[in-house]
Protein backbone atom coordinates (compact mmCIF):
# COMPACT_ATOMS: atom_id res chain seq x y z
CA UNK A 1 0.00 0.00 0.00
CA UNK A 2 2.84 2.08 0.91
CA UNK A 3 4.52 2.00 -2.57
CA UNK A 4 1.69 2.44 -3.96
CA UNK A 5 1.11 5.72 -2.48
CA UNK A 6 4.81 6.73 -3.05
CA UNK A 7 3.97 5.69 -6.58
CA UNK A 8 1.01 7.86 -6.69
CA UNK A 9 2.90 11.02 -5.32
CA UNK A 10 6.36 10.31 -7.63
CA UNK A 11 3.74 10.46 -10.77
CA UNK A 12 1.96 13.52 -9.59
CA UNK A 13 5.28 15.00 -8.66
CA UNK A 14 6.75 13.84 -12.04
CA UNK A 15 3.79 15.47 -14.29
CA UNK A 16 4.37 18.89 -11.32
CA UNK A 17 7.43 19.16 -12.43
CA UNK A 18 7.22 19.04 -16.29
CA UNK A 19 4.02 21.62 -15.73
CA UNK A 20 6.04 23.66 -14.30
CA UNK A 21 8.92 23.19 -16.61
CA UNK A 22 6.80 24.22 -19.48
CA UNK A 23 5.36 27.56 -17.31
CA UNK A 24 8.95 28.78 -16.13
CA UNK A 25 10.31 27.49 -19.56
CA UNK A 26 12.01 31.42 -20.27
CA UNK A 27 14.87 29.32 -21.70
CA UNK A 28 19.09 30.44 -21.66
CA UNK A 29 20.42 33.29 -22.66
CA UNK A 30 22.17 32.84 -26.25
CA UNK A 31 25.64 33.18 -25.09
CA UNK A 32 24.72 30.09 -23.13
CA UNK A 33 23.61 28.31 -25.96
CA UNK A 34 27.21 28.91 -27.69
CA UNK A 35 29.24 28.23 -24.47
CA UNK A 36 26.76 24.70 -24.53
CA UNK A 37 27.76 24.57 -27.99
CA UNK A 38 31.71 24.63 -27.24
CA UNK A 39 31.29 21.74 -24.58
CA UNK A 40 29.30 19.66 -27.26
CA UNK A 41 32.24 19.89 -29.46
CA UNK A 42 34.52 18.58 -26.91
CA UNK A 43 32.76 15.56 -25.79
CA UNK A 44 31.56 14.32 -29.32
CA UNK A 45 35.30 14.33 -30.55
CA UNK A 46 36.21 12.93 -27.12
CA UNK A 47 33.09 10.43 -28.26
CA UNK A 48 34.83 9.96 -31.75
CA UNK A 49 31.16 10.94 -33.27
CA UNK A 50 32.93 14.07 -35.12
CA UNK A 51 36.51 14.70 -36.52
CA UNK A 52 38.94 16.47 -33.95
CA UNK A 53 39.62 19.25 -36.48
CA UNK A 54 36.54 20.49 -35.16
CA UNK A 55 38.18 21.37 -31.96
CA UNK A 56 41.28 22.17 -33.68
CA UNK A 57 39.81 24.60 -36.66
CA UNK A 58 36.50 26.20 -35.32
CA UNK A 59 36.22 29.87 -36.64
CA UNK A 60 32.68 30.52 -35.96
CA UNK A 61 29.69 29.56 -34.74
CA UNK A 62 26.43 31.59 -35.46
CA UNK A 63 23.10 31.04 -33.61
CA UNK A 64 19.36 30.87 -35.26
CA UNK A 65 15.98 30.88 -33.49
CA UNK A 66 13.86 27.70 -34.80
CA UNK A 67 10.15 28.84 -35.06
CA UNK A 68 7.19 26.74 -34.06
CA UNK A 69 9.68 22.87 -34.30
CA UNK A 70 8.54 22.63 -30.03
CA UNK A 71 10.98 21.03 -28.50
CA UNK A 72 13.74 22.31 -31.64
CA UNK A 73 14.47 26.14 -30.37
CA UNK A 74 18.41 26.76 -30.95
CA UNK A 75 20.30 26.38 -34.13
CA UNK A 76 24.33 26.74 -33.55
CA UNK A 77 26.27 26.33 -36.89
CA UNK A 78 29.76 25.51 -36.48
CA UNK A 79 32.49 26.39 -39.35
CA UNK A 80 35.74 25.18 -39.45
CA UNK A 81 38.30 27.52 -41.20
CA UNK A 82 37.63 28.40 -45.01
CA UNK A 83 39.07 26.64 -47.23
CA UNK A 84 41.02 27.90 -50.38
CA UNK A 85 37.79 26.74 -52.55
CA UNK A 86 34.42 24.93 -51.76
CA UNK A 87 32.38 25.20 -48.31
CA UNK A 88 33.91 24.84 -44.78
CA UNK A 89 33.38 21.74 -42.90
CA UNK A 90 29.86 23.02 -40.67
CA UNK A 91 27.67 21.25 -38.35
CA UNK A 92 24.52 22.39 -37.00
CA UNK A 93 23.75 21.50 -32.99
CA UNK A 94 19.84 22.10 -32.19
CA UNK A 95 19.03 22.58 -28.67
CA UNK A 96 16.11 22.93 -26.57
CA UNK A 97 14.73 26.57 -25.05
CA UNK A 98 16.64 25.16 -21.68
CA UNK A 99 20.07 23.92 -23.59
CA UNK A 100 19.19 20.48 -23.44
CA UNK A 101 20.86 19.07 -26.50
CA UNK A 102 18.68 17.18 -29.18
CA UNK A 103 21.12 16.51 -32.10
CA UNK A 104 24.02 17.16 -34.33
CA UNK A 105 24.31 17.33 -37.92
CA UNK A 106 27.44 17.63 -39.84
CA UNK A 107 26.65 18.84 -43.13
CA UNK A 108 27.66 17.03 -46.35
CA UNK A 109 30.08 18.68 -48.86
CA UNK A 110 32.43 20.59 -46.89
CA UNK A 111 35.85 20.93 -47.50
CA UNK A 112 38.78 20.85 -44.93
CA UNK A 113 40.71 24.48 -44.56
CA UNK A 114 43.73 25.55 -43.13
CA UNK A 115 44.78 24.64 -39.90
CA UNK A 116 45.48 27.85 -38.00
CA UNK A 117 48.02 26.35 -36.05
CA UNK A 118 46.60 27.36 -32.54
CA UNK A 119 49.57 26.59 -30.28
CA UNK A 120 48.32 26.75 -26.37
CA UNK A 121 44.99 25.60 -26.69
CA UNK A 122 42.98 24.57 -29.04
CA UNK A 123 40.71 26.80 -31.25
CA UNK A 124 37.28 25.52 -29.00
CA UNK A 125 38.97 27.08 -25.87
CA UNK A 126 40.21 29.79 -26.79
CA UNK A 127 36.14 31.29 -28.40
CA UNK A 128 34.83 29.68 -24.87
CA UNK A 129 37.21 31.28 -22.53
CA UNK A 130 36.58 34.64 -25.42
CA UNK A 131 32.78 34.25 -24.37
CA UNK A 132 33.17 33.89 -20.65
CA UNK A 133 33.70 37.68 -20.46
CA UNK A 134 30.27 37.60 -21.61
CA UNK A 135 28.76 35.40 -19.66
CA UNK A 136 30.76 36.69 -16.92
CA UNK A 137 29.39 40.27 -17.58
CA UNK A 138 26.43 40.04 -19.42
CA UNK A 139 24.18 40.14 -16.51
CA UNK A 140 25.04 43.25 -15.13
CA UNK A 141 27.52 45.08 -17.71
CA UNK A 142 24.67 47.01 -19.81
CA UNK A 143 27.24 47.51 -22.77
CA UNK A 144 27.85 43.46 -22.68
CA UNK A 145 24.36 42.42 -22.17
CA UNK A 146 23.32 42.68 -26.01
CA UNK A 147 25.87 39.65 -26.36
CA UNK A 148 24.82 38.09 -23.84
CA UNK A 149 21.06 37.95 -24.93
CA UNK A 150 21.34 38.17 -28.41
CA UNK A 151 24.46 36.87 -29.66
CA UNK A 152 24.23 36.13 -33.03
CA UNK A 153 28.29 35.25 -34.13
CA UNK A 154 30.81 34.11 -32.49
CA UNK A 155 34.34 34.33 -34.55
CA UNK A 156 37.88 33.93 -34.08
CA UNK A 157 41.13 34.82 -36.52
CA UNK A 158 44.99 35.90 -34.92
CA UNK A 159 45.02 39.34 -34.50
CA UNK A 160 47.61 41.44 -33.05
CA UNK A 161 47.97 43.63 -30.00
CA UNK A 162 50.32 45.85 -28.71
CA UNK A 163 52.60 44.20 -31.72
CA UNK A 164 51.99 40.92 -30.06
CA UNK A 165 50.32 37.84 -32.03
CA UNK A 166 46.82 37.21 -29.82
CA UNK A 167 43.49 35.74 -30.32
CA UNK A 168 40.97 37.91 -31.62
CA UNK A 169 37.41 36.69 -30.79
CA UNK A 170 34.75 38.66 -32.29
CA UNK A 171 31.13 38.83 -31.09
CA UNK A 172 28.12 40.27 -32.83
CA UNK A 173 24.37 40.79 -31.51
CA UNK A 174 21.08 41.50 -32.89
CA UNK A 175 20.56 44.25 -30.24
CA UNK A 176 23.90 46.32 -31.07
CA UNK A 177 25.37 47.73 -34.15
CA UNK A 178 29.11 47.20 -32.12
CA UNK A 179 31.18 44.42 -32.31
CA UNK A 180 32.48 43.36 -29.19
CA UNK A 181 36.30 42.20 -29.58
CA UNK A 182 38.07 39.95 -26.84
CA UNK A 183 41.75 39.55 -27.05
CA UNK A 184 42.87 36.36 -25.64
CA UNK A 185 46.39 34.98 -25.26
CA UNK A 186 47.46 31.42 -27.16
CA UNK A 187 47.31 30.09 -23.63
CA UNK A 188 43.79 30.95 -23.03
CA UNK A 189 44.38 33.90 -20.66
CA UNK A 190 42.17 36.89 -21.13
CA UNK A 191 43.96 39.82 -22.30
CA UNK A 192 41.22 42.77 -22.74
CA UNK A 193 37.90 43.87 -24.57
CA UNK A 194 36.77 46.89 -26.93
CA UNK A 195 33.53 47.64 -28.72
CA UNK A 196 34.33 48.92 -32.33
CA UNK A 197 31.32 50.47 -34.79
CA UNK B 1 56.62 12.36 35.87
CA UNK B 2 56.29 9.21 34.29
CA UNK B 3 53.16 10.20 32.39
CA UNK B 4 54.48 13.25 31.82
CA UNK B 5 57.18 11.26 29.72
CA UNK B 6 54.79 8.69 28.26
CA UNK B 7 53.09 11.78 27.27
CA UNK B 8 56.09 13.27 25.67
CA UNK B 9 56.68 10.09 24.10
CA UNK B 10 53.27 9.91 22.68
CA UNK B 11 53.42 12.90 21.34
CA UNK B 12 57.12 12.50 19.70
CA UNK B 13 55.57 9.53 18.45
CA UNK B 14 52.69 11.86 16.85
CA UNK B 15 54.78 14.48 15.28
CA UNK B 16 56.43 11.39 13.35
CA UNK B 17 54.33 9.54 12.00
CA UNK B 18 51.61 9.64 9.64
CA UNK B 19 48.49 9.71 12.29
CA UNK B 20 49.24 13.55 12.94
CA UNK B 21 47.63 13.82 9.14
CA UNK B 22 44.22 12.39 10.36
CA UNK B 23 42.07 14.34 8.48
CA UNK B 24 39.32 16.81 10.01
CA UNK B 25 36.91 15.84 13.20
CA UNK B 26 33.88 17.71 13.21
CA UNK B 27 33.18 17.77 17.06
CA UNK B 28 30.44 17.39 18.08
CA UNK B 29 28.39 15.88 15.81
CA UNK B 30 25.24 17.87 14.90
CA UNK B 31 22.50 15.88 16.85
CA UNK B 32 21.12 15.51 13.12
CA UNK B 33 24.36 13.59 11.73
CA UNK B 34 23.53 10.57 9.53
CA UNK B 35 19.64 10.75 9.90
CA UNK B 36 19.69 11.18 6.45
CA UNK B 37 20.77 7.51 5.79
CA UNK B 38 18.06 6.07 8.45
CA UNK B 39 15.57 7.78 5.98
CA UNK B 40 17.10 7.03 2.77
CA UNK B 41 19.02 4.24 3.05
CA UNK B 42 19.15 3.66 -0.79
CA UNK B 43 20.38 7.30 -1.65
CA UNK B 44 22.95 7.53 1.27
CA UNK B 45 24.00 4.42 0.72
CA UNK B 46 24.74 5.44 -3.13
CA UNK B 47 26.73 8.76 -1.50
CA UNK B 48 29.01 6.64 0.40
CA UNK B 49 29.63 4.45 -3.40
CA UNK B 50 30.52 7.77 -4.97
CA UNK B 51 33.49 8.52 -1.85
CA UNK B 52 34.95 4.60 -2.69
CA UNK B 53 34.28 5.49 -6.85
CA UNK B 54 35.91 8.58 -6.40
CA UNK B 55 38.78 7.39 -4.11
CA UNK B 56 39.26 4.04 -6.17
CA UNK B 57 39.90 6.04 -9.80
CA UNK B 58 41.73 8.49 -8.47
CA UNK B 59 44.46 5.59 -6.97
CA UNK B 60 44.46 4.24 -10.23
CA UNK B 61 45.30 7.22 -11.90
CA UNK B 62 47.81 8.04 -10.22
CA UNK B 63 48.98 3.96 -9.85
CA UNK B 64 48.68 4.30 -14.01
CA UNK B 65 50.14 7.93 -14.95
CA UNK B 66 51.83 7.53 -18.02
CA UNK B 67 51.18 4.06 -18.41
CA UNK B 68 47.34 4.23 -19.95
CA UNK B 69 48.30 2.75 -23.45
CA UNK B 70 44.62 2.43 -24.47
CA UNK B 71 42.71 4.41 -22.03
CA UNK B 72 38.73 3.37 -23.71
CA UNK B 73 40.13 0.25 -22.11
CA UNK B 74 41.53 1.12 -18.99
CA UNK B 75 38.08 3.58 -18.82
CA UNK B 76 35.82 0.24 -19.29
CA UNK B 77 37.37 -1.77 -16.84
CA UNK B 78 37.24 0.56 -14.04
CA UNK B 79 33.78 1.55 -14.74
CA UNK B 80 32.51 -1.70 -14.48
CA UNK B 81 34.48 -2.18 -11.22
CA UNK B 82 32.79 1.32 -10.21
CA UNK B 83 29.77 0.00 -11.08
CA UNK B 84 29.63 -3.08 -9.14
CA UNK B 85 30.44 -1.25 -6.41
CA UNK B 86 27.19 1.53 -6.57
CA UNK B 87 25.16 -1.45 -7.25
CA UNK B 88 26.85 -3.42 -4.32
CA UNK B 89 27.31 0.46 -2.06
CA UNK B 90 28.85 0.69 1.56
CA UNK B 91 26.83 0.99 4.16
CA UNK B 92 29.24 3.23 5.97
CA UNK B 93 31.84 5.57 5.00
CA UNK B 94 34.46 4.35 3.82
CA UNK B 95 38.11 4.74 4.74
CA UNK B 96 39.55 6.79 1.97
CA UNK B 97 43.49 5.93 3.69
CA UNK B 98 42.38 2.56 3.02
CA UNK B 99 41.39 2.49 -0.83
CA UNK B 100 43.67 5.10 -1.92
CA UNK B 101 46.69 5.51 0.04
CA UNK B 102 48.97 6.73 -2.81
CA UNK B 103 46.57 9.56 -3.88
CA UNK B 104 45.99 10.15 0.42
CA UNK B 105 49.68 10.58 0.32
CA UNK B 106 50.25 12.83 -2.93
CA UNK B 107 47.27 15.34 -1.45
CA UNK B 108 47.00 15.22 1.84
CA UNK B 109 45.55 18.87 1.64
CA UNK B 110 43.20 18.10 -0.96
CA UNK B 111 41.75 14.82 1.11
CA UNK B 112 41.29 17.06 3.72
CA UNK B 113 39.09 19.67 1.70
CA UNK B 114 37.25 16.99 0.10
CA UNK B 115 36.25 15.17 3.44
CA UNK B 116 35.52 18.52 5.40
CA UNK B 117 33.24 19.87 2.34
CA UNK B 118 31.87 15.94 2.37
CA UNK B 119 30.71 16.58 5.94
CA UNK B 120 29.01 19.48 5.43
CA UNK B 121 27.28 17.83 2.66
CA UNK B 122 26.08 15.23 4.60
CA UNK B 123 24.75 17.33 8.04
CA UNK B 124 22.88 19.61 5.56
CA UNK B 125 21.19 16.57 4.04
CA UNK B 126 20.89 15.27 7.46
CA UNK B 127 19.22 18.34 8.85
CA UNK B 128 17.08 19.16 5.70
CA UNK B 129 15.56 15.30 5.94
CA UNK B 130 14.74 15.82 9.34
CA UNK B 131 14.14 18.80 10.41
CA UNK B 132 10.42 19.09 11.77
CA UNK B 133 10.14 22.83 11.06
CA UNK B 134 10.50 23.59 7.25
CA UNK B 135 11.22 27.33 7.54
CA UNK B 136 13.51 29.80 9.33
CA UNK B 137 14.35 27.12 12.29
CA UNK B 138 15.58 24.74 9.41
CA UNK B 139 17.59 27.15 7.96
CA UNK B 140 19.46 28.68 11.09
CA UNK B 141 20.33 24.95 12.23
CA UNK B 142 22.14 24.54 8.44
CA UNK B 143 23.25 27.95 8.86
CA UNK B 144 24.53 26.80 12.37
CA UNK B 145 26.43 24.01 10.00
CA UNK B 146 27.73 26.06 7.89
CA UNK B 147 29.50 28.54 10.47
CA UNK B 148 30.70 25.68 12.15
CA UNK B 149 32.47 24.38 8.54
CA UNK B 150 33.79 27.64 7.77
CA UNK B 151 35.45 28.57 11.06
CA UNK B 152 38.27 25.80 9.66
CA UNK B 153 39.29 28.49 7.43
CA UNK B 154 42.65 25.91 6.66
CA UNK B 155 40.39 23.51 5.25
CA UNK B 156 37.12 25.28 4.29
CA UNK B 157 35.86 25.48 0.56
CA UNK B 158 34.97 29.29 -0.03
CA UNK B 159 31.54 30.33 -0.21
CA UNK B 160 32.34 32.69 -2.97
CA UNK B 161 31.12 31.24 -6.48
CA UNK B 162 33.92 30.95 -8.92
CA UNK B 163 33.74 31.32 -12.78
CA UNK B 164 34.10 28.04 -14.78
CA UNK B 165 37.41 28.86 -15.68
CA UNK B 166 38.46 27.87 -12.34
CA UNK B 167 37.92 24.79 -13.08
CA UNK B 168 38.66 24.30 -17.32
CA UNK B 169 41.08 27.51 -17.50
CA UNK B 170 44.25 25.78 -16.44
CA UNK B 171 47.15 24.10 -18.43
CA UNK B 172 46.13 21.32 -17.97
CA UNK B 173 42.01 21.26 -17.87
CA UNK B 174 39.95 19.02 -19.54
CA UNK B 175 42.55 16.07 -20.40
CA UNK B 176 40.03 14.00 -17.79
CA UNK B 177 37.05 14.55 -19.86
CA UNK B 178 38.53 14.09 -23.05
CA UNK B 179 40.22 10.85 -22.30
CA UNK B 180 37.76 9.45 -20.45
CA UNK B 181 34.84 11.00 -21.02
CA UNK B 182 32.51 8.35 -19.66
CA UNK B 183 33.92 8.50 -16.20
CA UNK B 184 33.74 12.22 -16.45
CA UNK B 185 30.23 11.57 -16.90
CA UNK B 186 29.45 9.11 -14.33
CA UNK B 187 31.44 11.68 -11.76
CA UNK B 188 29.06 14.42 -13.39
CA UNK B 189 26.12 12.41 -12.63
CA UNK B 190 27.33 11.71 -9.04
CA UNK B 191 27.36 16.04 -8.86
CA UNK B 192 23.95 16.11 -9.78
CA UNK B 193 22.65 13.45 -8.02
CA UNK B 194 24.34 15.12 -4.96
CA UNK B 195 22.88 18.72 -5.41
CA UNK B 196 19.44 16.99 -6.78
CA UNK B 197 18.84 15.65 -3.41
CA UNK B 198 19.06 18.80 -1.65
CA UNK B 199 16.46 20.21 -4.27
CA UNK B 200 14.73 16.87 -3.08
CA UNK B 201 14.70 17.75 0.22
CA UNK B 202 13.13 21.40 -0.08
CA UNK B 203 9.42 19.83 -0.71
CA UNK B 204 7.40 20.46 2.06
CA UNK B 205 5.90 17.71 3.53
CA UNK B 206 7.45 14.59 4.28
CA UNK B 207 5.31 12.25 1.55
CA UNK B 208 6.50 14.21 -1.43
CA UNK B 209 10.47 14.46 -0.25
CA UNK B 210 10.23 10.55 0.37
CA UNK B 211 8.93 10.24 -2.95
CA UNK B 212 11.14 13.20 -4.42
CA UNK B 213 14.58 11.64 -2.85
CA UNK B 214 12.95 8.40 -4.69
CA UNK B 215 12.21 9.87 -7.94
CA UNK B 216 16.01 11.19 -8.07
CA UNK B 217 17.25 8.05 -7.12
CA UNK B 218 15.68 6.61 -9.96
CA UNK B 219 16.78 9.15 -12.60
CA UNK B 220 20.50 8.74 -11.63
CA UNK B 221 20.36 4.92 -12.75
CA UNK B 222 19.08 6.42 -15.96
CA UNK B 223 21.44 9.07 -16.12
CA UNK B 224 24.41 5.80 -15.71
CA UNK B 225 22.44 3.23 -17.62
CA UNK B 226 24.31 3.63 -20.70
CA UNK B 227 27.78 5.84 -20.70
CA UNK B 228 28.19 8.23 -22.37
CA UNK B 229 24.88 8.39 -24.10
CA UNK B 230 22.38 8.30 -21.19
CA UNK B 231 24.63 11.13 -19.12
CA UNK B 232 22.80 14.27 -21.34
CA UNK B 233 25.25 16.92 -20.10
CA UNK B 234 27.98 18.53 -21.62
CA UNK B 235 28.93 20.76 -18.53
CA UNK B 236 29.45 20.12 -15.19
CA UNK B 237 25.69 20.32 -13.36
CA UNK B 238 25.41 23.63 -11.15
CA UNK B 239 23.03 23.89 -8.31
CA UNK B 240 21.88 27.21 -9.74
CA UNK B 241 20.43 24.64 -12.62
CA UNK B 242 19.45 21.55 -11.15
CA UNK B 243 18.26 22.78 -7.20
CA UNK B 244 17.11 26.22 -7.96
CA UNK B 245 15.37 26.30 -4.80
CA UNK B 246 18.01 25.43 -2.61
CA UNK B 247 20.29 27.19 -4.28
CA UNK B 248 18.02 30.42 -4.15
CA UNK B 249 17.66 29.94 0.04
CA UNK B 250 21.06 28.76 0.43
CA UNK B 251 23.22 30.24 -2.36
CA UNK B 252 26.22 30.42 0.03
CA UNK B 253 26.22 26.55 0.60
CA UNK B 254 25.66 25.98 -3.10
CA UNK B 255 28.51 28.06 -4.33
CA UNK B 256 30.84 25.69 -1.82
CA UNK B 257 29.31 22.68 -3.26
CA UNK B 258 29.85 24.01 -6.55
CA UNK B 259 33.61 25.00 -5.88
CA UNK B 260 33.79 21.39 -4.39
CA UNK B 261 32.74 19.62 -7.31
CA UNK B 262 35.00 21.77 -9.57
CA UNK B 263 38.10 21.37 -7.17
CA UNK B 264 37.12 17.37 -8.15
CA UNK B 265 37.15 17.50 -11.53
CA UNK B 266 40.38 19.71 -10.73
CA UNK B 267 42.35 17.13 -9.49
CA UNK B 268 41.06 14.36 -12.36
CA UNK B 269 42.82 16.71 -14.88
CA UNK B 270 45.98 16.77 -12.62
CA UNK B 271 45.94 12.99 -12.15
CA UNK B 272 45.14 12.57 -16.12
CA UNK B 273 47.35 15.63 -17.69
CA UNK B 274 50.97 14.37 -19.14
CA UNK B 275 51.23 18.51 -18.52
CA UNK B 276 51.54 18.40 -14.69
CA UNK B 277 54.94 16.43 -13.77
CA UNK B 278 55.46 13.65 -11.05
CA UNK B 279 57.36 16.04 -9.12
CA UNK B 280 55.33 18.83 -9.56
CA UNK B 281 52.07 16.93 -8.50
CA UNK B 282 52.39 17.60 -4.96
CA UNK B 283 52.62 21.59 -5.26
CA UNK B 284 49.78 21.76 -8.09
CA UNK B 285 47.65 19.77 -5.66
CA UNK B 286 48.12 22.27 -3.26
CA UNK B 287 48.38 25.13 -5.19
CA UNK B 288 44.76 24.61 -6.28
CA UNK B 289 43.35 23.29 -3.18
CA UNK B 290 44.50 26.89 -1.42
CA UNK B 291 42.70 28.49 -5.11
CA UNK B 292 39.67 26.28 -3.85
CA UNK B 293 39.64 28.10 -0.24
CA UNK B 294 40.43 31.81 -1.47
CA UNK B 295 37.01 33.88 -2.18
CA UNK B 296 38.95 36.22 -4.56
CA UNK B 297 40.88 33.22 -6.75
CA UNK B 298 38.27 33.47 -9.91
CA UNK B 299 35.16 34.95 -8.65
CA UNK B 300 32.69 35.47 -10.63
CA UNK B 301 30.78 38.45 -11.43
CA UNK B 302 27.63 36.70 -10.94
CA UNK B 303 27.68 35.47 -6.94
CA UNK B 304 24.36 36.36 -5.71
Amino acid sequence: MKSKILGLVIGILAAAQISTAQQVATGIAKAKAIELTAHRIDRLVSLNKIDASFLSKTAKMELSIIENQVPAYFKVRVSQTQPASGEALQMDVVYDVNGKPLSFNVLPGGNAGPDDGWTGVDAVTLIENGLHYVLENGETDANVKPFYTALTTIALTKGQLDGKPVALIQMKSSESTLTLNVYVDFDGTFISTEFIK
Amino acid sequence: MKIILNLLIVLSFLLVSNTVIAGPTWFPQPAEAYKFGQMYPKAQNLLFAFDYGHALVYERLIHNRGQITDPQAFEKQILSEVMQILKNPPTIKVDEDEIAPKYVFTFPMMVDVFDWSHLLHQYVLDVLATSSDRGQAMDSRVQDIFVQYNANKRIAITDVCKTMLFMDGHYFSKEFRRKFPSFNLLIWSYHWFQIKLYEALMRPSILERDAAVEQVTNEFWELISDLPDSAYFDMMPETKNVAPIFYKRFSKISASFDNNHMLHDIVSDIFTSAKVTDQDMRSVGITYAQMALDPEAFKSNNCK
